[in-house]
């Protein structure tokens, strides 16, 4: 990590950026030597780093989590605003007012020529009930 | 450990958004986690320095950079090593802590104010302090740093290169660098070295020991 040249320089002094420098020239052992030599502990100064990390990288990710779950919440409530869940009975009456009406011929089942069979019908009520359909502008 | 996220009201660097590129907050945690315990040595150096004035207690200012850059309100810019963004994270926040504390009102020390501060429990210092050695600390916090040096370097007793020393100091606050530091000096490239390691162990022994508010 020699001559690291710190790109901004902000509202410090010179000497304390020039002192700053200096540590990060330092071999470990430089370092270590010069704090056993002021009364300080190096291996608690290490100590706290590595721990101070490990709370701080925990702490972030719940953070993180936190932030997902109420974005999510958030994403829930607003798109189901505009949701109407349909029901069997909703769904039979849209299907007999399909079949009353002069249906092309595509809207049937090919198999079954031009009627759809009644377990069919029912898959196709199933099925109906179990989508989430956004509910048209302006239509009942 | 209790954490508080604080909010983050500074904008994330002194350059214009569109001047440099930024790593990606992933590859940021990766390099926290990846935390050497040198690496880990040397930022706590660090720490110990630039968190004066700012009203927190040791390892405070270490943990508020590494949060703010694991949650993405730091970017880390490609043309720097991690460890010297790390460093400029926690210049940033104790720039604005210093700021700060100047327009509160300030708290006028005196013996019984540093006996009611002073840390239980230090975990840095190896030796035990005396009560006047934490109010001179307390006093020497509100001078600038090159006078405390300075003092500090006269009353040191046989100290060789004293003069060169001072003129070091001196040359270093004000930006000299290579060639200039070393005609403001008079010394060649190889005693520059020396002094200036000479002068590294004076200053982390001078300031601070603990840390003291």
């Amino acid at each position: 990590m020699k001559n690291i040249k710190l790109a901004d320089k902000m509202k410090f002094g010179h000497l304390e950026d020039a002192y700053i420098e200096a540590i990060l020239d330092a071999s470990p052992d430089e370092l270590r030597s010069d704090l056993l030599a002021a009364g300080e502990d190096p291996d608690a100064y290490t100590r706290s780093a590595l721990e101070v990390r490990d709370s701080v990288l925990l702490k972030s990710r719940r953070a993180k989590l936190e932030y997902a779950k109420i974005a999510a919440a958030d994403f829930r409530v607003r798109s189901s605003a505009t949701v109407l869940p349909i029901d069997r009975e909703r769904a039979s009456a849209a299907l007999k007012s399909i079949f009353d009406k002069d249906a092309p011929q595509m809207m049937l089942a090919a198999r079954r020529g031009t009627n759809l069979s009644e377990a069919d019908q029912d898959a196709l009520k199933d099925a109906l009930a179990a989508l989430k359909v956004r509910k048209p502008d302006g239509e009942q | 450990m209790e954490l508080e996220i604080q909010v983050d009201d500074e904008v994330d660097a002194s350059t214009s958004l569109n001047e440099r590129e930024y790593r990606g907050v992933e590859e940021a945690v990766a390099a926290c986690r990846d935390l050497s315990a040198d690496e880990g040595l040397k930022l706590m150096a660090i720490e110990a320095r630039l968190a004066e004035g700012t009203g927190r207690a040791r390892t405070e200012l270490f943990a508020e950079a590494m949060l703010r850059i694991a949650l993405g309100k730091r970017r880390w810019p490609t043309d720097v090593t991690f460890i010297a963004f790390f460093v400029m994270v926690m210049k940033s926040i104790a720039s604005h802590d210093r700021d700060r504390r100047k327009t509160e009102n300030t708290v006028e020390y005196d013996e019984n104010e540093v006996e009611r501060s002073r840390l239980p429990d230090n975990p840095f210092a190896s030796n035990d302090e005396n009560p006047e050695a934490q109010l001179i600390a307390a006093e020497d916090a509100k001078r600038p740093f090159l006078d405390v040096v300075l003092e500090h370097l006269d009353s040191l007793e046989n100290l060789g290169d004293r003069d060169e020393m001072k003129l070091l100091v001196m040359g270093l606050d004000d930006d000299l660098r290579g060639k200039d530091l070393r005609d403001a000096i008079g010394v060649d490239q190889s005693q520059l070295d020396y002094l200036k390691k000479k002068l590294r162990r004076i200053m982390i022994a001078a300031y601070p020991k603990g840390y003291r508010q």
